[in-house]
């Protein structure tokens, strides 16, 4: 069963209920909210997402609800809880369905230590992974968007999950979430992307998510190996351009980029090096979309 | 509201028993253990008895995460002593580790699958000058600007007010008593750093001897306040006490020792709860001798009802509705056994005007 | 009177190297931290992981690994990454 197939009543009552158990990849969610924008934006943008089959285990306990203080009547807020648990100060409530994204992503990549987990979007072409580390303002999002439109398929936007084991990436294909001009600029470069309404004056500026595609939600359970590291960077004007860059600067900053990299000690240090030397790592410029998406299409993976 | 069962005390006292538990009761264990910081440990217990890999996969995959994060912080004390002992080599005195540390450098069951960040050290009172000097000197800075706090620590406490490593962000705590100069009981500090044992393998590192260990862990959570981690503190003390437990001499000094010095009341309380609430197996003589500890029948029965809320996890499900009062009267009961009366007026009315800084 | 200065480094066990091409990665499992290093400084670890020695015969050392000539260039290049290292807590001191 699907988000979709609950339709807007029954979604909100069990947002406003016991709750909805939403499966985002590998986990579930077990998500409580009587806001308006958070019932909407889950219906818009995770309608191809499944439920969980049952409803007795949830990974993450989550809740976007008002504080009950005077400021409710003039400054109304939202604030999410983990379990019980504030981990953040309360935002205005017009900023709720950010929020809610935020929050999801902070329960993962603070708690899902069974993965090496980096801030970076990865992306799937012939069972290759890439993987688009990169911190913000660096058009991460941006161009892992376009490409998720051109035949990529998305894992991830903001985070990508190393299996321990054997080192293949696990998809936690969520809404891409899109920041100031790029909200517009992915409109024009696909107008039939879904993209919810924009919160403006938040923390990262006018923000908006992006429907993933439905291939992309059904075919969660398909891990793919990583073959390239890329880090891209947005330079206006700038020609599509892919430079290699070396394998140990590449470690170091795959390192800074990475969630848990300290935590996972020795086993990280080699799972890191085990993914690097498999991949091709390059630094990656672009100016304008199509030519990024061009020089995508044009990559080869390693020779193994 | 009924509070859902306390499943946490109940995996920790019988293990096996979580072979029987479903996925709605593994999910609500594993958020009373994460709100306890005990989720590592179970993980530890489980993993210990073989039983692990019976743990469905959703659970699991929590437990085994939580225990990654446990296994880090042990690698970060390590290395944190080591930072301690280097800094303050030159003053030629042997430093002892107190609670966390000395678990996890003794190779003491405690250590296994604990959160904790903070390294605590016992020095001679007449060394703290210099052990401060010597940790400045070596990027240790004060962490309480707040006069009133930086007053209050040196004035009243028993310890150096903490002091945060700026490069590692790491905490320790100078102890040079393990409880403050306004307590009512008092614990000689020379007495325990004489028993001190050597660690081994370790130049110039000692822990406290195992009763003392032991007293020390009880004068913490029985006598000091910190209530919020009850139930941990707890299964500290219960992995301390089936550790050294397993000698037979261990039980017949524990009593003796705590009257020797001055704690008798919080090691009856530490064998009362710690057999009540986790099954730990203390000898019959032993409880019986331990008696001499226990306060009149009144403010036992008092202090039975507040132990048993204030122990359990701090998580929604376990909250009935007298938790919040019953740790906030064990807090100020806390503070009313390290200081008399006028101080903790004094103290409290400051707490209560100044407010708290937003972190 | 001028004393030699022996570096040693404690527990050798605790470093982890990976190596691509000229470039070598160092894990510290002590700190946990992970240092990238040149060729002479990732020569330089590996000498002074092998046994405790002065600046002089670390030199010694690194230019037979390295197979160029022990100069000064070298001296004064050593000298620099060994005050590094000490501040990264790679190695320490130790009393001739």
């Amino acid at each position: 069963m699907k988000v979709a197939d609950l339709g807007a009543a029954e979604l909100g009552a069990r947002l406003k209920g016991s709750g909805l158990y939403l499966r985002t990849g590998p986990f579930v969610s077990r998500i409580r909210s009587s806001i308006s924008s958070v019932s909407e934006g889950i219906g818009l943008l995770y309608a191809d997402y499944p439920l969980a089959e049952q409803n007795d285990f949830a990974d993450f306990h989550v809740g976007l609800s008002r504080p009950p203080t005077i400021r409710r009547w003039f400054h109304p807020q939202a604030v999410f809880d983990f379990d019980g648990h504030v981990p953040f100060k309360p935002l205005p409530l017009d900023q709720a369905y950010p929020l809610f994204e935020w929050g999801l992503n902070w329960c993962v990549s603070s708690h899902a230590h069974q993965y090496l987990m980096i801030h970076a979007a990865v992306i799937e072409r012939d069972g290759h992974a890439a993987i688009l580390p990169a911190p913000p303002g660096s058009g991460k999002s941006t161009l892992c968007a376009a490409l998720v439109n051109r035949g990529w398929r998305l894992l991830s936007d903001e985070l990508a999950l190393i299996r321990r084991n054997d080192g293949y990436a696990v998809p936690l294909p969520r809404p891409v979430s899109l920041k100031n001009e790029s909200i517009g600029v992915i409109r024009g470069f696909e107008p039939s992307a879904v993209i919810n309404r924009e919160v403006r004056d938040t923390i990262k500026g006018t923000v908006a998510h992006m429907k993933p595609p439905t291939d992309s939600v059904s075919r969660a359970n398909e891990t793919a190996k990583p073959a390239w590291v890329i880090f891209p960077r947005y330079r206006k004007g700038a020609a599509a351009s892919l430079q290699t860059r070396s394998k140990g600067g590449a470690l170091m900053a795959v390192a800074d980029n990475a969630f848990n990299y300290s935590l996972l000690g020795l086993a990280g240090f080699h799972m890191l090096a085990d993914m690097i030397h498999a991949c091709d790592c390059h630094d990656f410029s672009y100016g304008d979309l199509d030519q990024a998406v061009e020089a995508f299409s044009a990559l080869q993976p390693p020779a193994p | 509201m009924t509070p859902a069962p306390e499943l946490v005390s109940r995996v920790l006292r019988d293990p096996p028993s979580a072979a029987t538990l479903g996925l709605a009761e593994w999910d609500l264990l594993v958020r009373q253990a994460r709100h306890a910081q005990l989720l590592a440990r179970i993980c530890v217990v489980l993993a210990d008895r073989g039983l692990l890999q019976r743990v469905p996969e959703q659970p699991r995959t929590h437990l085994e995460a939580a225990r990654v994060v446990s296994d880090k912080q042990d690698r970060a004390v390590r290395w944190e002593v080591n930072r301690i002992r280097h800094a303050l080599e030159r003053l030629g005195m042997p430093i002892i580790l107190l609670k966390g540390a000395a678990y996890v450098m003794a190779g003491l069951p405690p250590a296994r699958g604990r959160l904790f960040s903070d390294v605590d050290i016992l020095v001679p009172k007449e060394q703290l000058a210099g052990v401060e000097a010597a940790l400045m000197l070596h990027g240790w800075a004060a962490t309480q600007h707040d006069a009133y706090d930086q007053r209050y620590y040196r004035t009243w406490m028993h310890e150096l007010p903490p002091m945060q490593h700026i490069k590692r962000q790491t905490v320790i705590d100078v102890h040079h008593s393990i409880l403050p100069e306004t307590a009512r009981l008092h614990p000689d500090p020379a007495k325990l750093r004489q028993a001190a044992v050597p660690l081994e393998g370790h130049d110039g590192l000692k822990v406290l001897a195992p009763a003392d260990m032991v007293l020390h862990s009880a004068t913490h959570l029985f006598h000091d306040g910190e209530l919020e981690h009850g139930l941990r503190d707890l299964a500290d003390l219960d992995g301390l006490l089936r550790h050294f437990g397993r000698s037979e001499s261990f039980w017949r000094q524990i009593v003796p020792r705590a009257r020797e010095l001055d704690l008798s009341r919080p090691l009856f309380y530490a064998l009362r709860y710690a057999a009540a609430t986790l099954g730990t197996p203390v000898p019959g003589d032993t409880m019986q001798a331990a008696a001499a500890g226990r306060p009149p029948g009144a403010l036992l029965a008092l202090m039975d009802a507040l132990f048993a809320r204030a122990l359990a996890p701090d998580h929604p499900s376990c909250r009935g509705r007298f938790t919040g009062p019953a740790r906030r009267l064990l807090y100020v009961r806390a503070h009313w056994l390290r200081m008399p009366p006028l101080l903790l007026a004094r103290h409290l009315m400051h707490k209560a005007l100044v407010p708290a800084k937003d972190e | 009177m001028h004393r030699a200065v022996v570096w040693k480094v404690e527990d050798g066990a605790r470093f982890h190297f990976r190596r691509w091409g000229d470039e070598c990665v160092a894990y510290d499992n002590a700190t946990g931290d992970t240092h990238l290093l040149d060729p002479v400084a990732a020569e330089l670890l590996v000498a002074v992981r092998q046994a405790a020695a002065t600046t002089e015969e670390l030199v010694q050392r690194v230019a037979s690994r390295l197979g160029t000539g022990a100069g000064s260039d070298l001296f004064s290049a050593l000298e620099s990454a060994l005050g590094d290292f000490e501040r990264l807590a790679l190695v320490r001191r130790v009393a001739q």
